[in-house]
């Protein structure tokens, strides 16, 4: 009958508890200084940008025809997309193109291939 | 000798070189073992990336080869001996934690950065497990089995729930034990939404599982790119023999963060990763045969890995509560669970047993906290265990 036993003689040696317990202190020290730093890291990052400041951002053009909400929205998409500094000069609203669009698509409809019967 | 003879005796001969002349029982259960693991992958979803790559493995090790015929993993000038290199040498679990750093954001981190000691907190279990794998013996009939401290050391790390630092640890500490650690870490880690459940519902209350946490506030991209210099600096510090794990996650990471070196991050976090994680997968599954898998001291291993990660979950749980203690915003407790460095499934634990009180409460990113976090102190850990246990 196979049988577990425990023995705590090899616990009170150098690499038993001792280890242990100066293994866990080593991770909790080790993560701690990293929180230390994580706690302070917005203020570096604050310092090193004011030391080197980044360009200022282009200004907001007036736009009487989309509203602001619209303008934000389409900005945060393009930024998501780009994910490099950029600007942005002309929003193109699909009303502009709506006659183009309308005769390209009776352009292209009108070179539809009739199905014939063999 | 008659030609029917000869066809008999050829025959006979054939049979010699076939696998079917030394298939013995243990090979066969191992087979089985690996239908389950890939079972539990395809139907299951349970860590399919793992299961599949080692269960086949594991049917690779297990098909007997005829005598002078290299083919194992442990036949020297085999093919498959010179892809177990990279295994009994730990080269692919840094390159796995490359992979790992490019994939990784660790902007919920640092934007909670308390919940780092949830990571520390929940390495308890290595540290417990490599205590009692030190203390337990195991006898049957007039053999006894115990642990060397090396090899207790090996066993511990599976409680980091790490499957790359496990098998690093090992094929650094106890190269014979490599098999059935690396087995029982990814077994362990397949099975955490199984496991850490109970446990974490058992050590908290429903009020604390109802805690609603605070947004974690937007990362600029020069605190993403400090971080890992500064991190590695201090961890590898503190415990010199994390370099090696450490220093490629944060590498990786950089790759990630800095935003000019985009190419080699996509490389490291797709095909460079899904090459390694294939590779290792396989090589550990195909190093399991039966004659030397199926012993005593694998059944105890797996039953100590049960253990640690039971207590690492135990850990990082019961940490957070005493945190509550001190801290005036509230840490709901079940991301303490989260401590152990399954990356994502421990998190995702935390998210459906978060959900399954409130639907409304989401955990998912306060949890990638600690779980990150586990996977920097496990590695830790594996690092002071290595540099103490290898003089």
């Amino acid at each position: 009958m196979p049988t577990i036993e425990f023995n705590l003689e090899p616990l009170t040696g150098e690499h038993g508890l001792a280890l242990a317990v100066t293994g866990m202190l080593v991770v909790f020290l080790a993560l701690a200084l990293v929180v230390t730093f994580i706690t302070v890291l917005p203020r570096i990052a604050s310092w090193l940008s004011r030391a080197h400041p980044s360009p200022a951002p282009a200004m907001p053009v007036e736009d009487e025809q989309l509203p602001e909400e619209l303008l934000v929205v389409i900005a945060a998409a393009v930024a998501e997309v780009v994910r490099h500094p950029h600007r942005i000069v002309h929003i193109r609203t699909p009303g502009d193109m709506s006659w183009s669009l309308e005769a390209r698509l009776q352009h292209h409809q009108s070179h539809k291939i009739p199905h014939r019967d063999r | 000798m008659s030609v029917f003879e000869s066809i008999t005796t050829k025959i006979a001969q054939f049979w010699e070189t076939t696998a079917f002349a030394g298939l013995e029982p243990g090979n066969v259960i191992m087979i089985a073992i690996a239908g389950c693991f890939i079972y539990l992958a395809i139907a299951k979803h349970y860590e399919p990336l793992l299961l599949v790559p080692i269960g086949f493995g594991i049917i690779v090790g297990n098909i007997p080869s005829s005598a002078g015929v290299s083919l194992s993993v442990y036949d020297e000038g085999s093919v498959l001996r010179y892809l177990y290199f990279g295994v009994e040498q730990g080269i692919y679990p840094p390159l796995i934690f490359l992979g790992i750093g490019a994939m990784t954001d660790f902007s919920t981190m640092l934007s909670n950065p308390k919940l780092v000691l949830l990571g520390a907190a929940a390495q308890v279990g290595v540290f417990l497990t490599y205590l009692g794998a030190l203390a337990v013996s195991f006898s049957f009939g007039e053999t006894t089995l115990s642990f060397s401290p090396q090899q207790a050391g090996a066993i511990g790390i599976i409680g980091g729930a790490d499957g790359p630092t496990a098998i690093f640890l090992s094929s650094k500490l106890a190269p014979d034990l490599l098999g059935a650690i690396a087995i029982a870490a990814y077994s362990y880690m397949a099975l955490v939404p199984v496991i850490q459940p109970p446990i974490m519902r058992m050590l908290t209350t429903r009020q604390e599982r109802l805690i609603r946490m605070k947004p974690s506030r937007e990362v600029s991209k020069l605190e993403r790119i400090l971080f890992p210099i500064v991190a590695f600096l201090i961890c590898t510090t503190m415990a010199p023999g994390a370099i090696v794990l450490i220093g490629m996650l944060f590498f990786g990471n950089l790759m990630k963060e800095c935003a000019v070196t985009d190419r080699l991050a996509l490389t490291a976090r797709s095909a460079m990763i899904d090459i390694v994680t294939m590779l290792l997968g396989f090589c550990v599954g195909a190093s399991t045969n039966a004659q030397r898998f199926l012993q005593p001291q694998s059944i105890l291993i797996f039953v100590l890995g049960a253990l640690s990660f039971a207590v690492a979950t135990a850990g990082g749980v019961l940490f957070a509560k005493l945190m509550n203690l001190f801290f005036k915003e509230k840490i709901n407790p079940l991301v303490g669970a989260a401590g152990v460095s399954a990356v994502p499934d421990s998190a995702r634990v935390v998210q459906m047993v978060g959900q399954q009180e409130d639907p409304g409460n989401f955990l998912l990113m306060h949890a990638m906290a600690p779980n990150v976090a586990g996977v920097i102190g496990s590695a830790i850990a594996a690092g002071v265990l290595w540099s103490q246990l290898a003089l």
